[in-house]
């Protein structure tokens, strides 16, 4: 193919992925992360604390997501859920399923992080009188944050490629787009390539923001 | 409701076999791709420890393209783009080629790291004990870093054999798309799901979890 | 015929001069005692007498051999040079006993027979014989430094160095490893100390030398400097480690 085609085809899949995949992707990623993150808080959380009963059921969650082909998860979702009378499009299957399986995943990074704080500030915490809901609110939970941020970061860069899977379920996002697209231009090349590099410009920062943040804290432990 | 679904154990025993061709197919090409990722992780670790400044940014270029771009895109890349170059290959390959190029990207983010983990005193120390480069890493700085990997490498195994599900869209008929077809036919998703998750868990798990009992194991000194 | 001369030694780190010109000469079965001002460049002059640093201008030689010539065998060298470090640096993966087995018989060829005879005597005579099995990671400082001295001394080394093998550990620890080192310097061993401890000085040492911004600033008997300092600045340093 000539250079200037070649251009020109890569040119209007990027136009069209920004116009029509972009927003669904972002819209994927940022509620999708946010809920996951809600779940993920709440779920570390109680399984940290060893609720009886409660922290078992969610290890089994946890497990199950983390045992689990993200796509399985998404048919599973989508196909098994109308037969409970529970009616979601693909986007709110979508969103269920990614903020589920990555909230999994969060939830093991809350947990290590708050197991990660010695034993030391517990007890220091403790003969300072203070309630354990303020041992965590004011002691153990702000340092933890700090070794949770970067793998948090991390997590998001699986959650945005992931978004991606969904395109399996007919939801027109950025990889459905340039999936369909190809179809038309016949040039897989240049349209995954472009595709490809979108993504990249998206992820590649967030990726060199989280090993940033986990060299500083590196630093700052040795 | 919960109970206006009755599982039909009948449905479920007789697409049994297609089931287990699926997990037949997902253990070949996982374990296929494991080996090959595994050549690529090593390979790449190697160049990216080396001191040739292009071979170890040719290496990061690599390793970064596979980590910031989704594991979909990449394997659409290989079995759309491949046939256009004029290399023809069935999609078993392919989807054994997209698994090892992604998964041997990770670990040899792995490797790296195990080895940079070894504390330069270390290689010092062995130095100043008159060991030769050869003794040095024989003894010294391999079984320490084989103590880092290992168990985080198992670890990538179990991700591995999570994505090969990705090699569906290419026609694979592997564990997520035979339970899939199965759903497809009987309308019955429960009957098709439970037993392919099932076999994934135990696939997965024994992965994950045998990674943390070597990581507390190889932890003996 | 000293066994270890060294003779106008320049060390550049990039633009950062640390040795500016070391000459000095250490006959066979002294006790040196190296001290000085943090970053002086102690520890950067013993690592240049077994190679661990590479040198820009100057003559190093150890027991006949010139350390930086371009051919030297650096195996046959080390072999001869036993060196102690700050940290440790025991190997965590060996026991205490395969930490000394180890290097005997791969750098040395002992058969594994000898080896093990000679890891049990000598981690008996540095107080640690029960710990033959036992990974580093589980003993104390003290103890990790014990084995590491007897790891250095299986080798049969004509020069011991020494950097700083006491700072990483407790005051109480210290006395013991000092004991060593003494006992080691009486047995007609040649040693190179960096340390700040001037009790060990008074006693073991043959001569002192005081460095300060990469070069010897002033050289004598052990309590002559560290009692009536000449220089300036040695008198200063004195001052300070007397203080604590
Ligand atoms: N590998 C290196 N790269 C760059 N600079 C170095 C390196 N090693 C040492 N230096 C620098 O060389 C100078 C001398 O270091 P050296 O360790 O020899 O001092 P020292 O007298 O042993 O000090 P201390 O009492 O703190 O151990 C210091 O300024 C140090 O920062
Ligand atoms: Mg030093």
């Amino acid at each position: 193919m000539h250079p200037a085609e070649a251009l020109h085809t890569a040119f209007s899949v990027f136009k069209l992925i920004l116009r029509e995949g972009v927003p669904v992707t972002l819209s994927l990623a940022v509620i999708g992360y946010v809920l996951a993150m809600l779940i993920g808080g709440c779920v570390g959380l109680v399984r940290f604390l060893r609720m009886p009963v409660l922290s078992q059921l969610l290890r089994g969650y946890v497990d199950c997501m983390r045992g689990l082909p993200f796509l399985m998860i998404v048919f599973f979702l989508y196909y098994v859920l109308p037969f409970f009378s529970i009616r979601l499009d693909a986007f709110e299957t979508a969103v269920l399923a990614l903020s589920l399986h990555s909230g999994a995943y969060l939830s093991e990074i809350v947990r290590g992080s708050l197991e990660a704080i010695p034993f030391g500030q517990h007890e220091a915490a403790k003969a300072l009188a203070l309630s354990p809901a303020k041992r965590l609110r004011y002691v153990i939970a702000p340092q933890a944050v700090r070794i949770a941020l970067p793998p948090m970061a991390g997590q998001s860069v699986l959650h945005i490629k992931d978004t991606s899977v969904v395109s399996i379920i007919a939801l027109t996002e950025m990889t459905r787009v340039a999936r369909v697209q190809m179809q038309s231009n016949m040039e897989p090349l240049v349209t995954f390539a472009v595709l490809a590099v979108m993504y990249f410009a998206v992820c590649y920062p967030v990726l060199r923001y989280a090993s940033g943040l986990e060299q500083k804290l590196a630093a700052k432990r040795a | 409701m919960f109970f206006d679904y009755d599982i039909n154990t009948t449905v479920m025993v007789k697409y049994l076999p297609e089931l287990c061709w699926g997990l037949r197919n997902t253990a070949l090409v996982s374990a296929v791709g494991m080996a090959f990722a595994l050549v690529v992780a090593v390979f790449t670790a190697l160049a990216r420890l080396s001191r040739s400044r292009l071979l170890s940014k040719a290496a990061a270029a690599y390793v970064e393209s596979i980590r910031a771009t989704p594991l979909l895109v990449q394997v659409y890349f290989l079995f759309f783009g491949l046939p256009e170059l004029g290399v023809l290959l069935p999609a078993f390959t392919v989807g054994v080629i997209a698994l090892a190029l992604n998964s041997g990207a990770y670990g040899a983010e792995i490797i790296r790291a195990g080895i940079e983990h070894i504390h330069k005193t270390q290689y010092e120390a062995a130095d100043s004990l008159a060991l030769s480069y050869a003794q040095k890493m024989r003894y010294v700085i391999l079984p320490q870093a084989f103590r880092n990997i290992f168990p985080p490498l198992v670890g990538q195994a179990s991700y591995l054999v999570k994505d090969s599900a990705l090699v569906s869209v290419m026609g694979v008929v592997e564990l997520t798309k035979a339970a899939n077809t199965v759903q497809a036919e009987t309308f019955r998703p429960l009957e098709a799901f439970l037993p392919a998750m099932a076999m994934y868990l135990v696939l997965i798990l024994s992965l994950i979890y045998g990674a943390s009992f070597l990581e507390r194991r190889l932890r003996r000194w | 015929m000293p066994i270890v001369s060294i003779l106008d030694l320049h060390k550049r780190f990039d633009h950062l001069e640390v040795l500016k010109g070391i000459s000095l000469e250490v006959d066979p079965g002294e006790t040196v005692v190296f001290a000085g001002p943090s970053g002086s460049g102690k520890s950067t002059l013993l690592r240049c007498l077994n190679g661990l640093e590479k040198i820009q201008r100057g003559t190093v030689i150890v027991d006949r051999v010139n350390v930086h010539a371009p051919g030297t065998d650096m195996l046959d060298l080390r072999r001869r040079i036993g060196m102690v470090f700050q940290s440790f640096n025991l190997f965590p993966h060996l026991t205490v006993e395969q930490n000394i087995t180890m290097p005997l018989t791969k750098a040395k060829g002992v058969s594994l027979a000898q080896a093990k005879a000679a890891a049990k005597d000598l981690l008996a005579k540095v107080g640690i014989g029960d710990k033959l099995t036992v990974y580093p990671n589980n003993l104390s400082g003290g103890q990790q430094q014990r084995a590491a001295i007897a790891r250095a001394l299986a080798m049969e080394p004509k020069v011991m160095l020494f950097d700083e093998p006491t700072s990483a550990l407790d005051p109480e620890l210290t006395g013991g490893i000092l004991q060593i080192m003494k006992d080691l310097a009486d047995s007609g061993m040649t040693m190179l100390v960096v340390t700040h401890e001037m009790s060990f000085a008074r006693q073991a040492a043959d001569r002192m030398i005081f460095m300060d911004g990469g070069v010897v600033v002033e050289e004598g008997e052990p309590s002559a400097l560290i009692d009536n300092p000449q220089n300036e600045r040695t008198r200063q340093f004195m001052q300070q480690i007397g203080l604590k």
